[in-house]
């Protein structure tokens, strides 16, 4: 069995204050898997992802990215985190930076790119997402729809081995759910490894290859995405009716 | 949308209402011109002379005045100036110099014409000079002896019979002579020309001139004394010369830095004549209405006064003696002085000043000044300002706390030292540095932190900062305070407060890491451990006489008392273990449960140990038991109160009724110390019972509030933070004028960056050290206001500076991060672009507070605006107007500051992002 590009072993997330975001949670995701974590608020989702780059630091557990531990003092923790690519929920493009900027930041200060590659790769990877006519505007006068495909560009450009989605539609209104979904969609069936916490349960149905849910801060269930038209789990069942109602 | 609407739209006043606003308080101020005011009388007075021919000179001759004047007129005044009589004069040409000495009168002018009038005669003997030469200036060597100058080099000696020619070749016009008594005269003229002569004006020889003045026209000399001599040029500059040493006056000549035209050694006027009055006071006149007097040789020449138009033409003074005297002018214009022409104050009288302009003309050269003077400290004061604020509020957004530093960073701690060991080769520095940082990642990465090597250290850190502690207190207590005037030890002896921070800090840091266990976790402290440790210092910080005259440690101190101190020692560690293990449940549990009325007992007999050690520290150090019964008698009741306290459940609740009772007595007895209520002492308390009463009720409230449980987290202590919030309290909690008084005569800063900063700068001439030098270093008060003003603004642009990045969503920050980019680079290429672009506005706030607080730079003298105008105020005592004026510019660098920060922020406008956005 090929090693998992990512690998999440007993993690556990305690917040100061003493809410257990997180209660042991263990999972793998192999190359170019896609995996969706889904469940309710509060049932630790975006800890978890956010414990993967360590964005929030876990209190317990294991977090290896193709073998290696990463959440340890001595890993290279920017160096990790240019591996790993982050699309957020509410964007968070870089207001003051044109889309192009926005893309090359990285590249020229963290990958040390020449202007001229950033800017190549910069249109490659635009153009992927479909916003390559919007390369000179600001994220301020871009729509929410736009603006979540640019954050996948730049996440894209810096080339990393998984991306982290976290709940990427969230934000954004129906119309423009379906375009950002496409591109997403579209990385999948490129072989991208990722992991997208969403609501979208009809995504993670049609796009994922493989479904977690969590309940509490626990993996609750978890199989491939015929799961969802199948839950195993009455609490599954339980989750599931309620969103559909 | 275009970006130009942005101001049209977004204006909250028109344009239109701010220029009437402005115009109607220029018109206000303008309009109340002729206000009532205290004033000043100009120190001349206008004389009648009888004549409107140009009086080109004028001389004190016995007990008489002359002037003198174009086509040969000649007036005098017998009277000291106020009237005067025209003369018969036998002279038709211009007479233009004229000298007054060894009782006679001389007088000369165009084609040769001199006029002799010996002592005692009332007659003028004509004594022309054959040549015909138009004479510039004239000066007596004796009674009937003369010597004259005129154009391209022409010197005439006269010896009482004949005239003599004594040029030695100088090409160009000699402009003045002047003779201190028979022997020796100087000459100077155009092209810097300086001659002198020993011998009565027979041989004449060459004198340097300052280079400055080589091609200048030294339009007037005066061999004052032996001691002095002046010059003057037509460009407004001071020539001074003195007797050094065995160097008769005349050979070294020194152009005047004159303070008063901020050092220039320049006037700026034309000047035309000058009048020595002694070695110090001179009086100067000049064309287009000048007239000056300096009273100290030169360095400050105050213009004066004048009666009459701005424009008359002044050409000379004569003095009767050093204040009675007259200044003649053309168009027959004399004035009168008796006050050297001083201005005078005439109390509660219309202005004098003849109209608004003359009041502006004689001021706006002092105001102009004071604006450029603030201006100056207020650019540097903002660019030090923002910059401290910039670096102050990234310290005070740094994540890293002691955690990281111990996990990651330890071995970077040595970088202070490898940076002082390789202060003088950078490259080596660099290379270092960077191998250090890789040393520390690597260490972090394989070697786990050494638990027992932390406990160790923390162990010896403790130990140092109380060692420091006690060594320190004997110089605290050498300051003789008392009590709460103990709070002015920082400046009474600045070491000793930071030994004490020092060791503070140690023990502090100490106590974090003795119980370290290898987590970074946080600690949950019942209270009850925290008061003795703190009561303990107090009692040791204090030096309060234990017993008898002597403190603790005073007897720590002494050398042959040495088991005595180390018995101190121990004991004082036994207090500090004995307190740690208090906290300790397990302790509890030997009897019985572990809940807080067993914790109050605990202490209780805790606090009858203390008592019972101290007690016995007195006996042996061999002190009057009797006298500390008193003592052991307070400790023991707060200790019995507290068992009986604890038995019945008075502790932890709302029955605090001994407590109460205690506390009221503590109070009482500590006020005592400071106002000197004597309650106890009547009982037969004294300072030491005093003191342990305080630590009695000081433990006894943390029995009430044991069980208590707070949460400590040492490890998280950021001390990056804590440096910049130091910084920022001290600037943000005193008076920003305490601060630039504090700064420039406490510290005395200016001196102390002036002195060497010249030193070093010394012989330099390139641009920018010739900038330093004379822009910047030239002025103590300057260097001291830019600092103060700069640190202190430096601290509140810091927080303002913190709220824009606060205002920065922390999505940003993880943005960042996510794609790679370390903490420093976030900041710099994703947080600071968008916070500098919110914190324009306040930061524009700030500004103008600097420059309005600017003018509290006068307090430490430094001339900028408000200052000027207190000193204009002084002179002229044109309150309103000055004050207006002042005020006015104010408002226009303040108004132009504003626009400049408005301009700014409409053109850092981030496309689509805050309010009225495009």
């Amino acid at each position: 069995m090929p090693e998992a590009i990512l690998s999440v072993k007993d993690m556990e997330k305690t917040y100061p204050g003493g809410v257990h975001a997180v209660r042991g949670i263990s999972f793998d995701v192999n190359e170019g898997e896609s995996v969706a974590i889904i469940g309710s608020s509060g049932s630790g989702k975006s800890t978890v992802l956010r414990c993967i780059n360590r964005l929030i630091e876990p209190t317990k557990g294991v977090v290896r990215l193709k073998g290696e531990q990463i959440n340890t003092p001595a890993a290279g923790i920017n160096e990790v985190r240019s591996r790993i690519g982050m699309v957020f929920q509410s964007f968070e493009l870089f207001a003051h930076l044109k889309v192009l900027d926005n893309i090359t930041l990285g590249l020229i200060h963290v990958r040390r790119m020449s202007r001229e590659e950033a800017n190549e790769v910069a249109r490659k990877v635009l153009d992927r997402v479909d916003m390559l006519d919007r390369i000179d505007a600001y994220p301020g006068n871009l729509s929410g729809g736009q603006k979540q495909r640019v954050a996948i560009a730049r996440a894209l450009a810096m080339k990393p081995e998984v991306m982290l989605f976290d709940e990427p539609t969230s934000a954004l209104d129906p119309e423009l759910i379906g375009s950002v979904l496409e591109t997403i969609r579209g990385l999948a069936d490129e072989g991208m490894t990722m992991v997208v916490v969403t609501h979208e349960i009809g995504f993670a149905r049609d796009v994922a290859d493989r479904v977690i849910y969590l309940d509490e801060g626990v993996v609750a269930e978890e199989g491939p995405s015929s799961i969802i038209d199948d839950p195993k789990t009455e609490r599954m069942r339980r989750f599931l009716s309620s969103i559909n109602d | 949308m275009s970006t130009g609407t942005h101001q049209e739209r977004y204006r909250a006043v028109p344009r239109r209402v701010e220029w009437v606003v402005s115009l109607a308080l220029l018109a206000l101020i303008l309009a109340t011109s002729s206000a009532a005011a205290q004033s000043l009388k100009s120190g001349w007075a206008e004389m009648e002379s009888g004549t409107e021919s140009d009086l080109l000179t004028a001389e004190a001759h016995v007990d008489m005045l002359w002037a003198f004047g174009t086509n040969g007129t000649m007036l005098s005044s017998g009277d000291g100036g106020v009237t005067w009589q025209s003369f018969d004069s036998p002279a038709n040409s211009d007479l233009i110099a004229s000298d007054s000495a060894f009782g006679a009168l001389a007088v000369a002018g165009g084609d040769g014409t001199v006029l002799l009038m010996k002592e005692g005669g009332g007659a003028w003997e004509d004594v022309s000079i054959p040549a015909q030469m138009d004479v510039s200036s004239i000066a007596l060597t004796s009674n009937g002896s003369l010597v004259a100058v005129g154009p391209a080099g022409a010197i005439w000696q006269y010896d009482g019979n004949a005239w003599q020619d004594r040029s030695i070749g100088v090409e160009h016009d000699l402009l003045s002579v002047s003779f201190l008594d028979s022997e020796n005269g100087l000459i100077s003229g155009n092209s810097g020309t300086i001659l002198a002569s020993t011998d009565g004006g027979v041989v004449w020889d060459y004198r340097d001139a300052p280079g400055q003045v080589s091609s200048k026209s030294i339009v007037s000399i005066d061999y004052f004394s032996a001691i002095r001599a002046y010059a003057i040029t037509d460009e407004g500059h001071i020539l001074r010369s003195s007797r050094e040493g065995s160097v008769t006056v005349g050979f070294v000549w020194s152009l005047v830095e004159i303070e008063s035209h901020g050092r220039s050694t320049s006037l700026g006027v034309e000047l035309n004549s000058m009048e020595v009055l002694s070695t110090y006071k001179i009086l100067f006149t000049g064309p287009n209405g000048y007239l000056s007097l300096s009273k100290d040789g030169g360095n400050i020449v105050s213009k004066q006064m004048l009666p009459v138009a701005n424009d008359t033409n002044f050409n000379g003074v004569a003095m009767i003696d050093n204040f009675k005297g007259i200044a003649v002018a053309d168009g027959g214009s004399v004035l009168w002085t008796d006050n050297s022409g001083e201005e005078e104050a005439v109390g509660f009288q219309i202005i004098d000043f003849g109209d608004f302009g003359q009041f502006v003309d004689y001021s706006k050269g002092m105001l102009m000044d004071g604006l450029v003077a603030t201006i100056k400290i207020v650019l540097f004061g903002i660019a030090m300002g923002f910059t401290i604020g910039v670096i102050l509020s990234m310290l005070k957004t740094s994540p890293t706390t002691l955690k990281n530093i111990a996990q990651s960073n330890r071995y970077q701690l040595a970088i202070p030292f490898v940076i002082l060991a390789n202060a003088l080769s950078l490259g080596r520095l660099t290379t270092n540095i960077a191998s250090l940082r890789a040393k520390s990642a690597e260490i972090a990465a394989t070697r786990p932190i050494n638990a027992p090597a932390v406990k160790l250290f923390g162990l010896a850190m403790m130990l140092a900062g109380i060692g420091a502690l006690l060594l320190i207190l004997g110089d605290v207590w050498a300051l003789n305070l008392l009590g709460w005037e103990r709070i002015y030890v920082p400046v009474g002896d600045s070491g000793a407060f930071a030994y004490i921070l020092l060791g503070i800090a140690l023990v502090l840091l100490g106590l974090t890491f003795l119980p370290f266990n290898g987590e970074f976790s946080a600690k949950e402290v019942s209270l009850p451990i925290i008061p003795p440790i703190a009561i303990t210092l107090v009692f040791v910080a204090g030096g309060y006489p234990l017993s008898g005259e002597d403190s603790l440690v005073d007897l720590l101190m002494t050398g042959s008392e040495f088991v005595f101190s180390l018995t101190i020692l121990v004991t004082l560690l036994l207090l500090a273990s004995v307190t740690y293990f208090l906290g300790r449940p397990e302790v509890f549990t030997l009897i019985g449960k572990a809940d807080e009325r067993n914790l109050a007992l605990f202490f209780a007999i805790y606090e009858g140990l203390y008592g019972i050690i101290i007690f016995w520290l007195a006996k042996i150090s061999g002190t009057n038991i009797v006298h500390d019964l008193d003592v052991f008698l307070f400790v023991t009741a707060t200790s019995a109160a507290y068992i009986l306290g604890a038995k019945k459940g008075w502790l932890n609740g709302d029955k605090t009724v001994p407590c109460t009772l205690v506390v009221l007595l503590t109070l009482i007895i500590f006020f005592q110390k400071i106002v000197e209520f004597n309650l106890m002492r009547g009982i037969g308390a004294n300072e030491e019972s005093a003191l342990l009463v305080l630590v009695g009720t000081a433990s006894f409230v943390a029995a009430i509030t044991s069980g208590r449980k707070i949460s400590l987290n040492p490890w998280g202590v950021r001390p990056l933070n804590s440096i910049a919030t130091l910084y920022t309290d001290f600037f943000r909690n005193t008076p920003l004028i305490v601060q630039f008084m504090f700064i420039h005569f406490g510290l005395q800063l200016g001196k102390l960056i002036q002195e060497p900063g010249l030193l070093m700068l010394e012989g330099q001439d390139d641009p920018i050290s010739s900038f330093l030098r004379d822009g910047i270093l030239a002025d103590r008060a300057y260097i001291s206001a830019i600092f103060a003003l700069g640190l202190n603004s430096g601290a509140y642009q810091c927080e303002t500076i913190r709220g824009a990045i606060a205002a920065i969503p922390s999505g940003q920050m993880e943005a960042g991060r996510s794609i790679g980019l370390n903490y420093m680079q976030t900041m710099k290429l994703v947080i600071m672009p968008q916070a500098i672009r919110i914190c324009i506005p306040p930061l524009g706030n700030e500004m103008v507070n600097l420059v309005l607080n600017s003018s509290l730079a006068m307090v430490i003298g430094y001339a900028e605006l408000t200052r000027q105008g207190k000193l204009i105020i002084a002179v002229t005592f044109q309150i309103f107007w000055t004050w207006g004026m002042v005020m006015i510019s104010y408002f226009i660098v303040t108004w132009t500051l504003a626009l400049i920060l408005r301009h700014l922020e409409n053109k850092t406008r981030i496309p689509g992002l805050g309010i009225g956005g495009a």
